[in-house]
């Protein structure tokens, strides 16, 4: 396993400058975002996939510092119902997709996306309490019309492509849990898996060890670290359901945090056995969200938790 | 405190229905008049047109020694399809007018949820902040159906001396503390909650904190019901279960009989922080126990409950009370 960092968290740096800092904070690999949500503060997407000197200039980047590209990111909503929108998430996605291999990497993280209704509407309707009939029909036109399809599209180029795409379980998409993980690979095949990101889990009341050896081997191509802490008061008077703004800390019930910061080292401590345990040797990419501290000190924090928690070795 | 049933889940005539709660130990009983409810005991129509059906219908009751304590028309409030929202709306004010008629100070229903735009065909619960345009949706919601929808019933209800208890309830705009305290703060004092555990439970709420939350004068009805989580299964999928209701063994979380979630000592906690809070209403029992049937559920809800129930208010000379200054 490695110590690795979602270059986002160091958007206010260059290129080469975030890698330099990336060095010299003992991180070994990097996942850059290529898109989508990310304003992809270090990845031109359309010139490396055009130009081979442009590829090759930013891996020697990469290389000559001994750093590794473990995977693309470009989270988005590649199911948004507004055509222009949703076109231009699943373009990033292919062109991700066709950029990975050029550049030697194997994996790519992103979302499953969240469909509108069968009516049209231009807003994601997340279905979380199919009780109503109404409910039922949005989330089957969604799995049957929307999902469905684009998923076995998009699984198919990412064979053609040698490519394995992880998907990050996220509120507020259609995949969101264990069983929406495995619902997308039954519908889309084995290059489908997981981007585990256990922060997206804790307030849904999943414990991610054990959905980490639920998903079992060969499920997880890909690991974000981070935390978040559940305030037991909040949660106790409001529940898991918060959609204040991720900066009213002191208000919510759940919030994105440093590691360590909502979990002990106990905790990552299981949580990396359990990766360990299905196999998963990959890094575990440190993302900074945390509205508490500035990113690096985030990330520095982060770095100095990790170190003596992951294993480097095998038996 | 009395002992109550939301009587939808017995299939038995109006009368049958009123022995059977004598025979069996009940004070009172919630009646639903309509939308979701098939409206078993209560034909609203005749109800509000006919002066000697009402007399007729109250006479039944009052003579069993039996209290109505609130009626039930939980519907499509805010159904962004027209013809279902008026058809929800329609019986809701209608049981407003019914409740006036019968002397009862309760209608239960719950918040609503609407679509996202008035001519859209289906509700959008916003249940996340991400992805952002959810939050301008919510916003539009509150700002554009809930409030002048709200403000216009809590008026009606409010002119014809009748509290409308709203049920927290997911998938509805009102589903915990903070949503059901916006609406009440829009709509006024006459809007507060039918408080039901059992959807609390699986959104982590710890439904003892919310009832101190809301506070004295809030409350103004609960139905008793239970809810059990499965450790194993919610540590795997967590609470957001898009399993059919029918699959109890394999969900994250059911609804159950009384007692079959929590135990005697939770549900004793639980009506001492009513009554903490100065409820003194009824506990309206609602079966939807997917593992056994009506009557056995609800005579297991009611035997539970017989002990827990807290029936008097302490005497006025409290002596080993420190007196208040």
């Amino acid at each position: 396993m490695k110590i690795g960092l979602l270059t986002d968290s160091l958007g206010h740096l260059p290129f080469t400058k975030a890698l330099d800092w990336i060095v010299d904070h003992d991180i070994d690999s990097v996942e850059i975002s290529t898109g989508g949500f990310s304003p992809a503060p270090h990845c031109d997407l359309n010139t490396l996939v055009e130009k081979e000197s442009a590829r090759q200039s930013f891996l020697g980047e990469i290389d000559k510092r001994g750093v590794k590209l473990t995977a693309l990111n470009c989270n988005a909503n590649m199911l948004d119902p507004q055509p222009e929108r949703r076109q231009s998430a699943q373009d990033v996605l292919f062109k991700t997709v066709e950029l990975a291999p050029k550049l030697g990497v194997k994996v790519i993280g992103t979302m499953s996306g969240c469909p509108g209704d069968p009516s049209g509407s231009p807003y994601p309707n997340w279905v979380t309490f199919p009780w109503q009939p109404e409910y039922i029909e949005v989330l089957n036109w969604q799995w049957d019309t929307e999902i469905g399809p684009f998923w076995k599209k998009a699984a198919k180029h990412a064979v053609d492509h040698g490519v394995k795409i992880g998907i990050e379980a996220f509120p507020g998409q259609a995949v969101y849990n264990t069983s929406t993980l495995r619902q997308l690979r039954e519908v889309s095949g084995p290059s489908i898996g997981a981007n585990f990101d256990p922060s997206h889990l804790f307030f849904q009341g999943i414990d991610p060890i054990l959905a980490v050896r639920t998903l079992g081997e060969d499920f997880i191509f890909n690991v974000h670290a981070k935390d978040t802490y559940v305030d037991p008061h909040e949660m106790a008077v409001n529940g898991a359901i918060d959609i204040r703004a991720l900066n009213l800390v002191a208000k919510r019930s759940w919030g994105y945090r440093t590691l360590g910061h909502g979990h002990g080292e106990v905790w990552w401590q299981q949580f990396v056995g359990a990766l360990r345990m299905v196999g998963y040797n990959g890094s575990l990419t440190i993302e900074h969200e945390d509205p508490l501290m500035s990113s690096e000190e985030g990330i520095v924090k982060s770095v100095d938790f990790l170190k003596p928690v992951v294993m480097r070795t095998l038996p | 405190m009395k002992l109550g049933l939301f009587t939808d889940s017995l299939q038995l005539s109006f009368t049958e229905l009123l022995d059977w709660l004598v025979d069996h130990g009940f004070e009172s009983l919630e009646l639903g008049t309509g939308n979701y409810s098939p409206a078993r005991h209560c034909d609203i129509t005749t109800l509000l047109s006919d002066e000697a059906s009402r007399r007729a219908f109250k006479s039944a009751i009052k003579s069993r020694g039996l209290q109505l304590s609130a009626l039930n028309c939980s519907g499509k409030l805010l159904d962004p399809q027209t013809a279902l929202r008026e058809k929800s709306e329609g019986v809701f004010f209608n049981t407003i007018e019914l409740a006036a008629a019968l002397g009862i100070d309760t209608v239960v229903t719950l918040a609503g949820c609407p679509g996202e735009s008035d001519g859209s065909a289906y509700p959008n619960w916003v249940a996340h902040y991400w992805p952002r345009e959810s939050v301008s949706l919510h916003r539009w919601q509150w700002e554009e159906v809930v409030t002048p929808f709200w403000k216009k019933a809590a008026r009606f209800a409010a002119e014809r001396s009748v509290k409308i208890a709203i049920e927290m309830h997911p998938a509805q705009v009102v589903y915990n503390t903070r949503t059901l305290l916006r609406l009440r703060e829009i709509a006024g004092p006459n809007v507060g909650a039918n408080f039901d555990p059992s959807h609390l439970f699986f959104q982590g709420m710890d439904p003892i904190r919310v009832i101190r939350a809301l506070g004295p004068d809030v409350i103004y009805h609960v139905h008793a019901k239970d809810a059990r989580l499965d450790p194993y299964e919610m540590a795997i999928n967590g609470g957001f279960d898009l399993r059919p209701e029918t699959l109890v063994s394999q969900r994250a979380w059911a609804y159950r009989t009384v007692g079959f979630g929590h135990n005697e000592s939770w549900w004793r906690d639980f009506v001492s922080a009513l009554r903490g809070v100065g409820y003194d209403g009824t506990l309206s029992i609602e079966h939807e126990d997917l593992l056994m049937g009506a009557q056995e559920g609800i005579i297991k809800s009611a035997e539970f409950l017989k002990p827990i129930l807290l029936r008097t208010l302490p005497e006025g000379d409290l002596h080993w009370v420190r007196s208040s200054e």
